[in-house]
């Protein structure tokens, strides 16, 4: 488990990292996050070799597709919230 | 209730957003660029997006969200989206018995769940065992299993889920916020970091006119699809010119499809670069442009956004710097 776990903590350092250069910058988290990745890929990559992320561990494939199913889960549901408004007419009982 | 008063037009602007730079950048891939048909068809999908994040940012931003305006641009932003899902779920995938097994079965969850979601929860939920997040993950990775069985695309029903729970989910703020800890903290982060990695910047470096191809096809097509439509339904320069910018925007979806079509070998790592990279600066530059030079002041609020109101607009709803 220890690849695993070292694995883990460089992709959540990253994270931290791309979060930071983002409240900095004034910019998105998203962007930050793909530029991060883009350049570890890139400096990391020619330091260590081409797998040194482990992107396509099953776990990680895992984890960015689980991520990729809530962002779009998010924004239909915020614009259909937001389109139809607090008081449209679902006014169910708040759950 | 703006699908009431101005559906006409959030529909006319969110077909012709999603048709135009669908049509007109598959077309650039195919014939300026010499891409085979399937990339540049899935070229086409990647850059046909709006991001509605991008636009709920700015919309939040300005004030723009209590106006009639910002509802019609978001509401065109969704149906833009819409299009932009069922078009990556169905074209890439074979039609069979699968995927009418597929279908059927996700109709018939997607009638029930707003039925069956507020009962579950107003029975089981708010309590430490955190029942509404365990249903909702089960929901997503389920229908996307029965997707990826069908060789269809597991975002699929995860954007209709989005659709159909908007008035449960929607209403649970301190539900919201759990969950957005969940995928902000730790899922969302390994998908644009796994995205960015697969960027090859030497291969963006050999390309750049490529890259600028896309990102103009995309520009230049919304603007020729979006704005006559504007002008069409009667709004001055300024705001027209604003729509067409924001909905020029585009960030997850897109790379969701990219990567889509990287995964599934569509499209090769240099094709995959570009298309990640024209993504990623219609995310910015449309933005500055619009604010920079066609911020409508007349329809801004009388008075200033209530701070209370940007404080509160994360805990309802995915950061917008991170969404769509």
């Amino acid at each position: 488990m220890t690849y695993a776990w070292t694995l883990a903590a460089l992709w959540l350092g990253l994270a931290l990292l791309a979060t930071l250069f983002a409240l900095w910058f004034r910019v998105s988290t998203a962007l930050t996050e793909i530029i991060v990745g883009t350049l570890a890929q890139l400096i990391l990559g020619s330091l260590f070799g081409t797998d040194v992320l482990g992107g396509n561990e099953s776990w990680i494939k895992f984890l960015a597709g689980a991520g990729a199913i809530v962002l779009t889960f998010w924004p239909a549901r915020s614009s259909i919230r937001w389109c139809f408004g607090a008081t449209g007419r679902k006014r169910r009982r708040s759950v | 209730m703006v699908f009431r008063r101005n559906w006409k037009e959030a529909t006319a602007l969110g077909l012709i957003g999603f048709f135009a730079p669908f049509l007109g950048c598959a077309a650039a891939a195919y014939w300026i660029l010499g891409w085979a048909g399937m990339p540049s068809w899935l070229a086409g999908v990647a850059l046909s997006t709006t991001s509605v994040a991008v636009v709920y940012a700015v919309m939040l931003e300005y004030g723009f969200n209590k106006t009639e305006y910002g509802k019609i641009v978001l509401a065109a932003c969704f149906i833009n989206d819409l299009g932009t899902v069922l078009a990556l779920g169905f074209i890439f995938a074979p039609f069979t018995l699968r995927t009418l097994v597929f279908a059927g079965v996700a109709v018939a969850v997607f009638i029930a769940l707003p039925w069956l979601t507020p009962r579950l929860f107003k029975r089981y939920g708010n309590r430490p065992s955190e029942l509404e997040a365990k249903y909702l993950l089960f929901l997503l990775f389920a229908l996307g299993a029965l997707a990826g069985w069908a060789d269809s695309e597991a975002v699929l029903p995860a954007y209709v889920i989005g659709m159909v729970l908007a008035g449960t989910v929607g209403r649970d703020h301190a539900l919201i916020r759990r969950l957005r800890t969940l995928a902000l903290g730790l899922l969302t982060p390994f998908y644009f970091i796994r995205a960015g990695s697969f960027v090859s910047v030497p291969a963006l470096i050999a390309a750049p006119v490529a890259f600028l191809v896309l990102l103009a096809g995309k520009m230049v097509t919304k603007f020729v699809g979006i704005y006559p439509i504007t002008k069409v339904f009667g709004s001055p320069q300024k705001e027209s010119m604003y729509t067409t910018l924001l909905m020029s925007t585009g960030l997850t979806f897109g790379t969701i499809s990219a990567l889509f079509g990287l995964s599934h070998g569509i499209m090769d790592q240099a094709q995959y670069s570009v298309v990640v990279a024209g993504v990623v600066a219609s995310a910015v530059i449309p933005t500055l442009i619009a604010n920079a030079f066609f911020l409508p002041h007349h329809l801004l609020p009388r008075e200033e956004p209530e701070a209370a109101e940007r404080v509160a607009a994360p805990a309802r709803a995915l950061p917008p710097e991170q969404a769509g």
